[in-house]
């Protein structure tokens, strides 16, 4: 960041010290080439980039590459920037379709690749992150399912029903119909349901209820 | 949509979803401060790889340049060396985002060392086509994960990548010559050789293809490398394809591999430590310098003049003065500068230091007064260096095995910027390494200095498995303070595992036994509970 800095720095916007910049002077001042301003926008959203990466495709090793791939998108698209949406939802749905891309390349590499290993994935999730998720368990075994599902169910299932989208938000930030989304969001819910009354037929009966 | 009841699944099973959904939207994953610092100067990176858009390309070409060139010119005289080249912007390995793989040059120089005039400008550029004259090296990146070097005469060319579900394939067509080649391993890179008899698919490795009349010989130094030998080859039809593994050398029309050959190793080991440059790079041309100039990149020697190189921006570049011998024999026999491990060469301490005595017009001193000048200059501070450039380059370091250098560099990022954001991220990633070295004294001090609060569960983790190397009873201490101030820590499981082996050393399964009911409890999947529960006499 800091080499880029130099590239532009005499026209710079100039950002008045002290106060917080929003995002719309920081955007104005990064397409005039101040990396700075750009550093600042990463630094402000890169978080919620990152765990909106993770919530879509698990805590897999590549997912800084990802939030890395979604800013460099950003990057390349701050000419074309008429800010109709605000940057929050723009980097949400760059990163859809980032994790959309990764999830597409493992799915289909899934055969060679096997099981992933969720148990080890969670083992690397943050102290931060742990002070959230109860049960690790449990986030480990929703995303061994959620890796069964095909990249646009799976798309779909976490954008309404983890983050809590509404179709027509998800239909936005996908770029498809809402009865699409919806149709992909109820086959990968029924699937994910049928899963678990599987796996609870083969669970051994507990001590003392047979 | 999420919380209503699916009328086909149970209610249990609804409500199970659900719980599970909730675990999910709970997720938060920020960035440490670490992996921030690490991203933030990886993206910068990237970004610098980036064309321009609109019109900030003339712009940003004109100042990275002058800003390289300012940074360049405490230690580069303007007459022996100039940005120049390529017309092109402060960008590499642009080639990853093209179909069509281009060779992309960073290193052109004679073989020879001297008595050449000037680089070929046709070498320079980059092409899907090498075609390198007698007496000159090329080394040249194709794509991210590939680096060749041609050594003249030689001919090779690249062929448009192909895409399928396998991965990306990169071919590349040997028509003369020698090449060697490097290939990073990574999920879906494949690359193949086609050379007169043989076709050979890597995965990953560092190897030679050379051309042998109608055959090709096939050498590898890490690795394996598949090889078919084609119809035309001599001896007829094809055969079966053969593995080629490291050590070994094999020319097509022989039954059994040989040994691989002393001297192509150490070309395999010299154009493995010269890898390409990454992120912004610039053209420089030492064309002006007094033959046998050597063309330092940090610590390296990798050109002599008359040169052209590609470097990285934010490096320092320095000349060294050329061997007398050399400056003054212009025929004596060939040697290849660039091929010449600086550890390697001979230079008895008992002979004078060769200082090459300037002309009048010839810039002044590129070497400290005292130095060595046929020793790898000092590092120069440029403007360019940054607390994110050295972490980023000691980041590379690292991640190319180059302990030392990396440690070097972190040092140098901590006393250079004590107060920077990235500082308390590089004491980490400093103490990380010492203590995997056996450097704990300087491990434990680099972790005591460490006062960020964001880093303070890593930090004393760390700390924990430092001391184990050396106090079991300190460290069995740490542990159980790390797990009562981190009680939700990622790293509980490891903590509590440990913490019970060492009770165990100390005294037996009585002293343990507490801990290993807790582990059962808590972490009944860890990998060493099954092992610590067998060796207390328990159901592994």
């Amino acid at each position: 960041m800091k080499i880029r800095d130099r590239l532009a720095p005499s026209r710079a916007v100039s950002l008045r010290r002290g106060s917080e910049p929003d995002d719309t002077a920081l955007i104005a001042a990064a397409r005039l080439g101040d990396g700075a301003a750009f550093a600042r926008l990463f630094r402000r959203h890169a978080d919620t980039v990152r765990t909106r990466i993770t919530r879509l495709v698990g805590p897999v090793a590549e997912r800084d590459d990802l939030v890395q791939k979604v800013f460099i998108a950003f990057h390349r698209g701050l000419p074309a920037w008429r800010g109709e949406a605000r940057l929050s939802t723009y980097l949400h749905r760059i990163a859809v379709n980032t994790a959309f891309d990764h999830l597409r390349g493992r799915y289909r590499s899934a055969e060679n690749e096997g099981p992933p290993d969720a148990e080890a994935l969670v083992e690397q999730l943050s102290p931060a992150l742990e002070d959230q998720v109860a049960a690790r368990a449990d986030l480990a075994r929703l995303l061994a399912l959620l890796d069964q599902l095909s990249p646009k169910k799976r798309i779909a299932f976490v954008l309404v029903a983890v983050e809590g989208c509404s179709l027509a938000e998800a239909a936005a930030l996908i770029g498809a119909r809402e009865d699409t989304v919806k149709q992909r969001a109820l086959d990968a819910r029924r699937y994910l349901l049928a899963r678990l009354a599987a796996a609870k037929r083969e669970m051994p009966p507990a001590e003392g209820t047979s | 949509m999420s919380r209503r009841r699916d009328p086909e699944a149970g209610a249990a099973e609804s409500d199970e979803l659900e719980r599970l959904c909730d675990g999910l939207r709970r997720l938060e994953a920020p960035f440490d401060e670490i992996t921030r610092s690490r991203a933030e100067t990886r993206l910068g990176a990237e970004l610098e790889r980036q064309p321009a858009w609109g019109t900030r390309r003339g712009l940003g070409r004109a100042v990275a340049l002058l800003a390289v060139g300012a940074a360049m010119g405490a230690v580069l005289a303007s007459r022996a060396v100039g940005t120049a080249g390529r017309p092109r912007p402060a960008v590499s390995g642009a080639s990853s985002l093209r179909d069509e793989p281009r060779f992309e040059p960073y290193v052109v120089a004679p073989t020879t060392g001297v008595g050449t005039a000037t680089v070929p400008e046709a070498l320079v550029r980059p092409t899907s086509r090498l075609d390198v004259p007698a007496g000159w090296l090329v080394r040249a990146s194709l794509g991210d994960a590939i680096a060749i070097t041609l050594k003249g005469p030689a001919r090779a060319w690249s062929e448009p990548a192909a895409e399928s579900a396998a991965g990306r394939r990169t071919v590349i067509h040997l028509e003369r010559g020698r090449l060697l080649a490097s290939l990073e391993g990574g999920a879906g890179r494949r690359l193949q050789i086609v050379s007169p008899g043989a076709v050979t698919d890597v995965v990953g490795t560092l190897f030679s293809v050379e051309v042998v009349g109608a055959a090709s010989r096939v050498a590898v130094a890490h690795g394996r490398v598949q090889v078919s030998a084609t119809p035309e080859s001599p001896g007829g039809a094809a055969r079966a394809p053969r593995e080629v593994t490291a050590g070994q050398s094999w020319l097509t029309t022989l039954p059994e591999p040989d040994d691989i050959e002393p001297a192509l190793v150490d070309a395999l080991a010299e154009h493995e430590r010269t890898p390409a440059p990454r992120g912004a790079a610039v053209p420089l041309s030492v064309a002006e310098a007094p033959a046998g100039t050597g063309v330092w990149v940090g610590k390296r020697r990798i050109a002599s003049a008359p040169a052209w190189v590609l470097v990285e921006s934010h490096v320092a570049v320095r000349l060294s003065a050329p061997p007398r011998s050399a400056a003054s024999e212009p025929s004596s026999p060939p040697t290849e500068p660039a091929a010449e491990p600086a550890h390697q060469r001979p230079r008895p301490r008992s002979e004078p230091r060769a200082r090459a005595t300037p002309p009048a017009d010839w810039p002044p001193p590129l070497t400290e007064p005292g130095a060595d000048p046929t020793e790898p200059p000092a590092f120069a501070a440029s403007a360019a260096v940054t607390a994110q450039s050295l972490f980023r380059e000691a980041d590379a370091a690292r991640a190319a095995g180059d302990t030392a250098l990396a440690l070097r560099t972190l040092r140098t990022l901590i006393e250079r910027f004590p107060r920077e954001s990235a500082t308390a991220a590089a004491r980490y990633e400093l103490a990380l390494m010492e203590g995997t070295t056996g450097h704990e004294d300087a491990a434990l001090r680099d972790l005591a200095a460490i006062d960020t609060p964001s880093l303070e569960e890593p930090t004393e983790y760390l700390r924990c498995r430092v001391l184990a190397k050396r106090a079991a009873s300190q460290a069995e201490r740490c542990l159980a303070d790390f797990r009562r101030r981190f009680p939700t820590s990622a790293h509980d499981a490891d903590a509590l595992a440990s913490e019970t082996a060492l009770a165990m050393v100390r005294g037996g399964c009585p002293a343990a036994q507490a801990l290993l009911t807790e582990l059962a409890r808590l972490h009944p999947e860890h990998r060493s509970a099954a092992r610590l529960r067998a060796a207390c006499g328990g159901r592994p």
